[in-house]
């Protein structure tokens, strides 16, 4: 019932790199599934679709005879492809749940997750996958833990290993012993320290007269705790109401915080999620802190646009501003200047011709702009944007084979803000009470910035 | 298995090396051997020489090794045994680790002579003092009485198991709760006497087979299953959730008691949590009848799944499949969140179709105009399917919403004059049906539409223009003109498009005798003698024949008031939206097709495996033969079938003369169908029409086979290929009753148009043969 058939890890040209858990079933089965992906996966791309996160792959069953089927859980990371068959009825979200956590469990090992990485590492690889998964069962999955059982590759170990030293294991040899299962037991830290990171994104439609159509906002906190012992922690918020539709970290006690809106818990060591949470819609926070004013006009072989940018909010300055837009299939240039107050740039100043194939690039007061010709995308970034200066606007034309070129009919802006958050929700204080004799060093740090926003022309 | 020729250079010095005397020499080739393996390499030819490396110090060699055994015991069980003895020490090991792993991987072989030197073993470390070893040793359990179910009997394994669900730690309760949840299913599938091939991945349903149910929920285990919930990890959660959802609850309290416990669960951060909670929900909320609890749970149950719609693509998808069939249980859960399902342009298209589905269900009076905006934004978007799909919604709107039709209507004609062609021909195919549900409402727009003729090229479209042409044929004065200009190409059409051509000129000859006289021998000529297509032909005769005959029961026939069309509410049959919902968070939702019809062996019949095959095929023709297998109708398609006319059937079949069998002809349709090579689409989409009707038919029917068997198979094909046959078929009024026809008081097209070609032209057909 909660269980899955095993993973499979595929490299940018869907050659197997691992699979594993495999064994109880027929020697095809990973094959097939491999070579049902494959052709699914060709045959999208050749007209241009995307493929239904969950397929249907017909296999041989187990017990022979008759055709069996199963569901093929997919997602994509880094040009990798990790797939996960499910033969049974099974919650498809368990799948990607799994592979969500099997991903950031080899992010926290490997540093990064590439062909080489793994590659280089298959043995840690298939270790972590026998232990995180027992015959499709979910075994043990705290990064925490695993660091107990399955030692990272390190730097030290690849030399002991060169020098022809191992079999030197130093983990503990009572593991799960602790009463905590995300915590392990006896954790020291020389300086304990504890830090909060809120951080927002906003999500939105906008409509080409400026109305805001749809926003929402999504925070979550993230926490780093690097904190002796079992500290029993308890965190106020100043403003806990404007969190709406709260999603907790196991470790949070969920009853506490129905009652006295406050959040009790012993904390994993080490990163983690502790909430993620919408923010209640109210008038004034959905408000996009930016403004763009754009026109675009689509002509034989070509068109022209002018984009105006104004900055919306006195709270913080915008920074690392990108508006991007598609300008349609056979767009081949764009020739544009950007303009604003000048301001020096770690770029300097002056705008750069087209290219002669076509690729354009130039810096100006209103920051600098490119044109990618493989994916057709314009890009304008500004580095920052406050709402006192002079709004920034790039007017320019681009052109296309095609005689009618189709652009994206909505531009997308990502922008960061810092030391702000868009629904206002502040820390108030963080208690450590449990059997610790210590003070930690606490810190809270808050970050916005643009989740998916489009604006239409 | 074929044993492919190992490549002799590599494996001979793998071997050479796994039984070097230096020890590191041993570790690297051990690591090869596995990387050799992780790639799909056969490496079972070493085995001898790795199992020799068994037994060392070294925990991480240890390991590959073990998984070396799990992979390749089964190709040599006479070798297996070699390692049997370091297993059994390595059970006894001080270190848990090792323990652990030795209990796991001799579990896992699948070999029997393993399993009994594993029964001893196995019960100590269910006892053992480590939680890691314990619920190592839970999972065992499961596989142990996968191979051999009555070794664990004997050991009484499932009772200690039972026992670790109270267990101290969650993630040994998590695990022997998984455990025995397996167990339970596994046991489900054994033949009833003597378990040979335990199967293992299939749940039939209950019903299928009652059974010696041997992971009995009883209320002890249930209170320390709710109270191991809030403790377990985010997967320990899940299997709980999931044994949850297969609890019958004793009384309606129990049931309140398990909603109030479960709740909680939505604010997980684990997507498969929350999902996995509002099944259990769903499935006990049906046992709560106190008014407000009812409605807390229904309040609380729609925010955790929005907050889902923020996660990334994939999860967001299942999400959405699953709000679908919830909103068709349950309307109202999200009805003020229309705005978290607009479509962003670089949301991926399989979101963007979720979203655009969800926010018709959504739409009311308060919100069409925000909703008819965006639709129209959405068709102007490079995505051609997508395209079709919003202008496709801005019917669906139309109908389900009396009061905003007239804006749908608007906004398709400025959609139309954009003139771009798919958006054009989607329009026009929706405004036919915007003309069904509001007939003789939107006249003014017909020269706009035919103004189009000649852009059209797809048959529906094409045929959804000559349809409005010949309803308001009366009122566009050069109807003759442009029905001329496909009587002209009518050689070359597609059927569907014949078919309504056809039928349009004879509703022209009816409205206007005097004009249409040549037009329509024209194009009865033509059907009759340089049509292929046998369903063309026939209804050609059809026709004939009633023109000829009788002028005025034509008239009624084919010039009658056809029953309006609504918005089906759901896009499944009632009775599997229930089994649906009850399979919520699973593969099932995500089909929206029951579990039984695509997940476990043998219980299909063989129409069902060879409709599986097919769909393996294509995805388009998958989707479309899951509607099938649902029975359910399109909403998209709204002129194969009327909800209306679902029970149709049952009266026309009792009331009916009984000339002909009903049943036999639902049933023969649907063979014929289903057996059928026929590529058109339409097929497929009728054909869950046709399923529909049949089961509801049989019974009453009385089994007789007669005359009409004929032009039997001809005509029910044409009126499941054809979705313009319904129209005209509907076209038998009650009353057409009193008129001196053949026609029996028949609602349902198949009927109406066998019984005449059956009795009236019977004559015409047998001399034509």
């Amino acid at each position: 019932m909660t269980r899955i058939d095993g993973i499979i890890i595929l490299d940018s040209n869907g050659k197997p790199l691992i699979t594993s858990h495999f064994s109880t079933h027929p020697p095809t089965y990973a094959s097939l599934h491999i070579d049902a992906f494959n052709t699914a996966r060709q045959r999208s791309s050749s007209l241009g679709k995307e493929l239904d996160p969950v397929l249907w792959v017909n296999t041989l069953s187990r017990s022979g005879g008759g055709m069996s089927g199963a569901g093929l859980c997919h997602l994509e990371r880094e040009g990798l492809y990790f797939l996960v068959p499910v033969g049974q009825e099974v919650n498809p979200l368990f799948a990607f749940s799994f592979l969500d956590s099997f991903l950031d469990t080899l992010q926290d090992y490997l540093g990064e997750i590439t062909e080489t990485t793994i590659k280089d590492n298959f043995d840690i690889v298939y270790m972590l996958i026998e232990e995180m998964l027992d015959e499709g069962h979910p075994m043990t999955m705290e990064t925490n833990m695993l660091k107990e059982i399955v030692l990272p590759p390190s730097l030290v170990r690849k030399i002991l290993n060169a020098a022809g030293v191992s079999g030197l294991q130093t983990h503990t040899t009572t593991p799960f012993t602790a009463p905590i299962p995300w915590r392990r037991s006896g954790v020291r830290h020389s300086t304990n320290e504890i830090y909060f990171d809120i951080e927002e994104s906003l999500d939105a439609i906008v409509d080409r007269r400026g109305n805001v159509l749809s926003s929402s906002i999504w925070g979550r906190v993230n926490c780093n705790s690097r904190l002796s012992g079992n500290p029993d922690l308890l965190l106020n918020f100043a403003n806990p109401k404007v969190m709406d539709n709260c999603a907790f970290h196991p470790c949070v006690r969920y009853n506490k915080w129905t009652k006295d809106g406050v959040l009790s818990f012993i904390p994993p060591d080490g990163k983690f999620k502790l909430l993620e949470y919408q923010a209640v819609a109210g008038s004034s926070k959905n408000q996009v802190p930016v403004a763009l004013k754009a026109s675009l006009a689509v002509e034989e072989n070509g068109g022209r646009f002018s984009l105006t940018l104004s900055s919306r909010t006195n709270a913080r300055p915008l920074e690392d501003l990108a508006i991007s837009i598609f300008l349609g299939k056979g767009t081949t240039s764009v020739s544009a200047t950007a303009t604003g107050d000048r301001k020096p740039l770690s770029h300097g100043l002056g705008g750069h011709g087209v290219k002669e194939d076509g690729v354009g690039e130039g810096h100006v007061g209103g920051g600098t702009w490119e044109f990618d010709p493989h994916t057709q995308v314009l890009k304008w970034s500004l580095s920052s944007l406050v709402s006192t200066e002079r709004a920034p606007t790039l007017t320019g034309s681009f052109t296309s084979t095609e005689k009618q070129p189709i652009p994206s009919p909505s531009f997308d802006i990502s922008f960061n803000m810092q030391h702000h958050s868009f629904s206002n929700l502040r820390v108030d204080q963080l208690k450590v009470q449990g059997d610790v004799m210590y003070k930690p060093f606490k810190g809270v740090r808050q970050m916005s910035r643009a989740g998916k926003i489009e604006v239409r022309w | 298995m074929a044993m492919a020729p190992p490549r002799k250079g590599e494996n001979w010095e793998l071997r050479q090396q796994l039984n070097s005397e230096y020890r590191d020499k041993r570790a690297d080739a051990i690591k090869r051997v596995i990387a050799n393996h992780t790639i799909g390499k056969d490496c079972s030819g070493l085995f001898p020489d790795v199992v020799k490396n068994m037994q060392t110090e070294d925990l991480e060699q240890k390991k590959l090794v073990y998984l070396y055994l799990m992979n390749y015991a089964k190709t040599q069980p006479e070798l297996v045994i070699l390692a049997v003895n370091t297993f059994v020490k390595d059970t006894a090991d001080p270190n848990p680790l090792v323990r652990a792993l030795a209990i796991r991987t001799m579990s896992v072989l699948r070999a029997e002579k393993i399993l009994d030197y594993l029964a001893s073993p196995l019960s100590k470390c269910l006892k053992d003092e480590n939680p890691y070893v314990r619920k190592t040793a839970a999972l065992c359990v499961a596989k142990v009485f996968d191979l051999k179910p009555e070794l664990c009997v004997e050991y009484g394994f499932i009772e200690t198991l039972r026992d670790l669900i109270g267990d101290g730690n969650p993630m040994v309760v998590a695990n022997a709760v998984a455990a025995l949840a397996d167990i339970h299913e596994a046991s489900l599938n054994l033949p009833p006497s003597p378990p040979s091939s335990p199967g293992g991945s299939s749940s039939p349903p209950p019903s299928a087979r009652p059974s010696s149910s041997l992971f009995i929920i009883d209320q002890p285990t249930l209170t320390k299953l709710l109270v191991a919930l809030n403790e377990c990890s985010e997967w320990g959660r899940i299997a709980i959730l999931s044994t949850l959802a297969r609890y019958k609850a004793v009384d309606e309290k129990e049931s309140e008691h398990i909603c109030e416990r479960v709740v909680p669960q939505f604010q997980h951060v684990n997507a498969a949590v929350v999902l996995g909670a509002v099944k259990v929900i769903m499935i006990h909320i049906k046992n709560v009848t106190r008014e407000d609890l009812l409605k807390s749970l229904t309040r609380k149950m729609a925010p955790p799944l929005v907050t889902l719609i923020s996660s990334p693509p994939e999860v967001q998808w299942v999400a959405l499949r699953n709000i679908n069939l919830l909103l068709q249980k349950r309307p109202d859960i999200l009805a003020n969140e229309m705005r978290v399902f607009f479509c962003k342009y670089n949301d991926p298209p399989y979101v963007k179709v979720e979203q655009l589905e969800i926010m018709v269900r959504l739409a009311n009076e308060k919100n069409v105009d925000t909703l008819l905006g965006e639709l129209k934004e959405y068709a102007s978007e490079v995505d051609v399917d997508f395209v079709r799909k919003a202008v496709r919604a801005v019917g669906q709107v139309a109908i389900k919403i009396d009061e905003a039709a007239e804006r749908c209507v608007s906004v398709l004609m400025d959609l139309i004059e954009t003139r771009v062609s798919y958006v054009v021909q989607e329009a026009v195919i929706v405004i036919k049906d915007i003309f069904r549900k509001y007939p003789h409402s939107y006249e003014g727009i017909i020269p706009a539409l035919c103004s189009n003729l000649e852009e059209l090229d797809e048959p529906e479209a094409k045929a959804s223009l000559i349809w409005i042409i010949g309803e308001y044929a009366e009122k566009i004065e050069n109807a003759d003109e442009l029905l001329g200009t496909f009587l002209d190409t009518f050689k070359e059409e597609s059927y569907p498009v014949q078919l309504q051509t056809l039928t349009a000129i004879v509703k022209l000859f009816l409205k206007k005798p005097d004009e249409s006289q040549g037009i329509v021998q024209k194009v009865l000529q033509a059907a009759t003698k340089d049509c292929d297509s046998p369903d063309v032909r026939d209804r050609a005769y059809i026709y004939w024949r009633l023109l000829s005959s009788d002028p005025a029961a034509a008239k009624s026939v084919v010039l009658s008031v056809r029953p309006p069309i609504s918005l089906p509410q759901t896009t499944v049959a009632p009775a599997i939206l229930e089994e649906l919902i009850s399979e919520v968070s699973s593969l099932a939702s995500v089909y929206h097709k029951p579990a039984a019809t695509f997940i476990g062996k043998g219980r299909l019949g063989a129409e069902e495996m060879h409709r599986r095959t097919l769909d393996a095929e294509e995805d388009v023709s998958r989707e479309k033969a899951l509607q099938t297998v649902v029975a359910g109708n399109q909403a998209e398609n709204l002129l194969d079938f009327d909800a209306d006319d679902e029970p149709a059937p049952t009266n026309g079949g009792s009331s009916s003369r009984g000339l002909v069998s009903d049943g036999v002809i639902s049933s023969q349709a649907i063979a014929s169908v289903a057996k059928s090579t026929n590529p058109l689409d339409e097929l497929m989409d009728l054909f869950s029409t046709a399923s529909m009707t049949a089961p509801s038919t049989q019974p009453i029917a009385p089994p007789s086979i007669s005359a009409g068997v004929t032009g039997l198979t001809g005509s029910t094909s044409a009126a499941s290929s054809d979705p313009f046959a319904s129209l005209s078929g509907l076209s038998s009024p009650p009353t057409g009753n009193g008129h001196g026809i053949q026609s029996p008081p028949a609602y349902q097209p198949q009927q109406q148009q066998k019984q005449t070609s059956g009795g009236g032209a019977s004559d015409d057909l047998l001399g034509l043969f």
